[in-house]
């Protein structure tokens, strides 16, 4: 056995550490490595509303078991589940293990891992408008505190009907939950609000138990992969950022298709339609992403702040704008691969003369110094050609075409950013062909994100509930934010819903109603067909 | 007898052709490249299983691989080949290239010289090589002046202590920026005792430690000496001193650390490693957590993943060559 003596601790000096200043323990932890170790969290316990729904079985678990799989969960990390299904500990366990086996995609089940996950699941059955569940979760709370040694931290998560939002946060704050020995954070899932007005009420009561640095609207479209990497490929290099200005670009597509359509949905998708349930957030989100000043570092607020400050650069449309730059969509049945599908009206739970709106294609404006005059062409539909979510930036010609005569049409360069599938970013430009003569072809320069990098890249919300728990709000969506995205989007909803439309409009499994190729056509543009 | 020779340009020529055929075949292939990964290889270790971790490499770190066969009557010989994959549901393959350079042990001199037109521009060059014998070789100076990063494993010296203070000497002596896939087994552990400390209760605590113990069984004497090193150093740097001891223990897994202990007036944390698990004792609660099987690959994925400075490694390193 051989004896070392540290060389250079003093001991005169007072430890660092006195128990009452220990706050901040990942700043002060003196084993922090962070070249090497991954982002560490926080021992908590993350509370559940709407534990037995889909949202919770089909994402969060598996996020959450993925990151336990992946050691990034502190030991002490509790679940508790709430809903009104009566079950126990035991059952609610069962029930989770199941969602996992059966919703992970590529993760493996680990039974190695599964039991100490399962020993911090637990579960309270209840009703949520009920004073009385909020007293059994404080004392739920209270005990794995000292169980688990959670430090008192709390991340709500709302999981259930909008229209409960307001009424369980008003729960927990009425029973003293909002505010404890560690941190307290609510999540909220999308709809924030149906409307400009619902969305401030909305805020208005969440703040009465939580101040909006602890409120957490998720928009997990912000949480994929490629999202983020728009940040790193427009603001990590030093070649693109010159070009990206009303100057070089000629205008922007952001397409998010889906070739399925409501998948038993129906009675809800109803009530909102595409424009609501994607433009409003996720399309939007994106564009801000896409067309956002860069931020003065990578702070949460400086990263949300350039972002509201682009989305309250939108321009309001006027009706007749509105008439000249909005194109509503619904799909009609169709044969598609030989295999029948239902128009939307022939859905379940679907009226037979509904006016929703499955299709959304909006040309928007950004009236700043560096988009003035750019459109910004945004579509999202159901049950259109393929699933795929992409923006292409599509760039001016060559001033130029000194090679006209011996050439194909003149391409133009085109950026494309896949968000899915095969996320990814490709520039296409135009070479000369082999052989004598100066003809040009296009070809594509790509960058594959999974084939350039092997790791697994986590899944949205994987990393959306990681920073939720770190208290990174980078990449959740701020009140002001909500509130700029219904100030585009209000108008038009406005608009549409004074008007009858002759639906459907477009066939299931193509790419949208005619009226949304012309709207392109009339600035001489057309939509790629990704 | 005029002694073999080697023209980088003909190499250059032949990964060239070895595009152009690629390209003929089907679709055509996407070729990745992100760095120069320098492989040496010496006569007695298994070249089939080197070979395997670089294919293996090659998704996540696509690189210009060039393995360097050091043998005893090897002739200076180069041959161009390329490692090919096909993601997941795609439809082009992406191929990485890769050459292979034989040499004798003396011509490792003239490896140099022509390995230098041979890296790909603009990108680091990575060194990764196992062998004591070939690394404490004269010549092999000549490569690592070519490297951004040299990769040993003080595993494969005999003596912990003297591999340890060899390769800090080396990163002292000639700028060069090292690593030791013997600190690198450690990420784990090092990872989980850190976890340990980002609870606050834990951390109040950390001043009543005292004593630092660390076990280890057979081979792996290095592993022992920068984890102890590591520790004291970081309670050292938040002012708390303690007593170090490394301790060999005949009855532990041979290749494997067995257990770091840090103890106080009342306090206890406790990392044991049985079989695949860590099993971590706080006082008298404990929990596990799987510890995957550190494979050369593994290893080498991490340190190729970093081609900065490595400060605490660089801290570390200097320490536990003084213990």
């Amino acid at each position: 056995m051989r004896v070392w003596q540290a060389p250079h601790g003093n001991p005169n000096l007072p430890p660092r550490y006195p128990h009452a200043m220990v706050d901040s323990m990942s700043a002060l932890n003196p084993f922090q490595d962070p070249l090497r170790f991954e982002r560490r969290v926080p021992e908590c316990a993350m509370v559940i509303f709407g534990a037995n729904g889909d949202l919770t079985r089909r994402k969060l678990m598996p996020a959450l078991f993925r990151l336990a799989y992946d050691r990034r969960l502190p030991a002490g990390f509790a679940v508790v589940g709430i809903s009104r299904t009566p079950m126990n500990d035991d059952q609610f366990r069962e029930k989770m293990r199941e969602a996992i086996q059966e919703f992970s995609d590529d993760t493996q089940f680990d039974p190695d891992v599964w039991q100490p996950f399962a020993q911090g699941l637990f579960y309270l059955a209840g009703d949520i408008g009920d004073a009385g569940l909020y007293q059994l979760l404080a004392q739920k709370l209270q005990e794995i505190e000292l169980t688990r040694q959670t430090g008192g931290n709390v991340l709500f998560y709302l999981s259930t009907q909008p229209s409960q939002y307001a009424g369980t946060a008003s729960g927990i704050g009425a029973a003293g939950l909002g505010k404890g020995n560690g941190w307290r954070r609510l999540v909220v899932e999308k709809p924030f609000g149906h409307d400009l007005a619902s969305a401030r009420a909305l805020s208005d009561e969440l703040h009465h138990v939580f101040p909006e640095s602890e409120i957490y609207r998720i928009d997990h479209y912000l949480g994929k992969e490629t999202v983020q990497n728009i940040l790193a490929f427009r603001f990590g290099n030093g070649i693109f950022e010159p070009l990206w200005n009303r100057r070089y670009v000629n205008h922007v597509q952001i397409t998010a298709a889906e070739s399925i359509g409501v998948e038993g949905r129906g009675a809800y998708y109803q009530e909102t339609g595409a424009l609501a349930d994607m433009i409003q957030n996720h399309l939007l989100q994106v564009m801000a992403t896409i067309a956002m000043e860069p931020s003065a570092s990578f702070r949460a607020d400086s990263v949300r702040d350039e972002r509201s400050k682009l989305l309250r650069s939108i321009g309001a449309m006027t009706p007749a704008g509105i008439r000249a730059h909005a194109v509503p969509g619904q799909y009609g049945p169709a044969r598609i691969g030989g295999e029948q599908v239902p128009g939307f009206r022939q859905e379940t739970g679907v009226d037979p003369q509904s006016q929703t709106n499955t299709f959304v294609a909006v040309t928007l404006f950004v009236e700043n110094w560096r988009w003035a005059g750019v459109p910004f062409y945004l579509r999202s539909g159901k049950r259109l050609a393929k699933r795929v979510t992409e923006v292409a930036i599509q760039f001016n010609p060559a001033p130029l075409a000194i090679f006209n005569g011996a050439t194909e049409p003149m391409e133009p360069n085109l950026l494309i950013v896949r968000i899915q599938p095969e996320e990814g970013i490709s520039l296409k430009f135009l070479s000369k062909r082999p052989g004598t003569g100066m003809k040009l072809r296009p070809v594509s320069m790509d960058f594959n994100y999974g084939s350039s990098f092997g790791e697994r890249s986590p899944s949205a919300y994987e990393t959306l509930l990681v920073d939720a728990i770190i208290g990174d709000a980078t990449l959740y969506t701020r009140q002001d934010m909500v509130e700029a995205s219904w100030a585009v989007v209000e108008p038009i909803q406005n608009v549409w819903r004074e008007n009858r439309f002759d639906f459907p409009n477009y066939a299931a499994g193509t790419w949208g109603p005619a009226a949304a190729d012309e709207m392109l056509a009339r600035r001489g543009h057309a939509w790629r067909k990704p | 007898m005029t002694s073999p020779t080697l023209s980088p340009e003909l190499i250059l020529r032949d990964l060239a052709a070895t595009w152009t055929n690629l390209g003929k075949e089907g679709p055509g292939v996407l070729r990745a490249c992100s760095m120069t990964l320098l492989a040496v290889n010496d006569a007695g270790e298994d070249l089939s299983a080197m070979l395997e971790t670089l294919a293996a490499l090659m998704p996540e770190h696509p690189a210009r691989a060039i393995v360097i066969r050091i043998g005893p009557n090897q002739p200076l010989a180069a041959r161009v080949t390329a490692q090919c994959w096909m993601p997941f549901g795609q439809r082009r393959e992406i191929c990485s290239e890769q050459i292979e350079i034989t040499a004798s042990e003396d011509s490792l001199e003239d490896v140099a010289s022509v390995i230098s037109p041979l890296t790909a521009p603009d990108l680091p060059v990575m060194l990764w090589c196992r062998s004591p014998r070939v690394s404490e070789n004269s010549a092999f100076s000549r490569l690592t002046a070519l490297a951004d990063k040299v990769v040993l494993d003080s595993a494969s010296w005999r003596d912990a202590k003297a591999a340890i203070r060899y390769i800090a000497a080396m990163a002292a002596a000639h700028g060069v920026r090292v690593a030791d896939l013997s600190w690198t087994r450690l990420t784990r552990w090092r990872e989980i005792l850190s976890q340990m400390f980002e609870n606050r209760q834990h951390a109040a605590r950390l001043p009543q430690t005292s004593r630092v113990r660390v076990v280890y069984g057979d081979g792996r004497e290095a592993e022992a000496r920068y984890m102890g090193a590591w520790v004291v150093d970081a309670l050292a740097a938040a002012s708390v001193p303690v007593e170090l001891s490394l301790e060999p223990d005949a009855g532990a897994p041979a290749g494997h650390l067995a257990l770091v202990e840090l103890s106080g007036a009342g306090f206890r944390v406790e990392l044991a490693r049985q079989q695949q698990r860590l099993v971590i004792r706080v006082d008298a609660l404990s929990h596990c957590a799987s510890l995957p099987h550190a494979t050369d690959c593994v290893l080498l994925r991490e340190e190729l993943g970093i081609v900065r400075e490595d400060p605490i490694f660089e801290r570390t390193l200097a320490s536990a060559a003084r213990l």
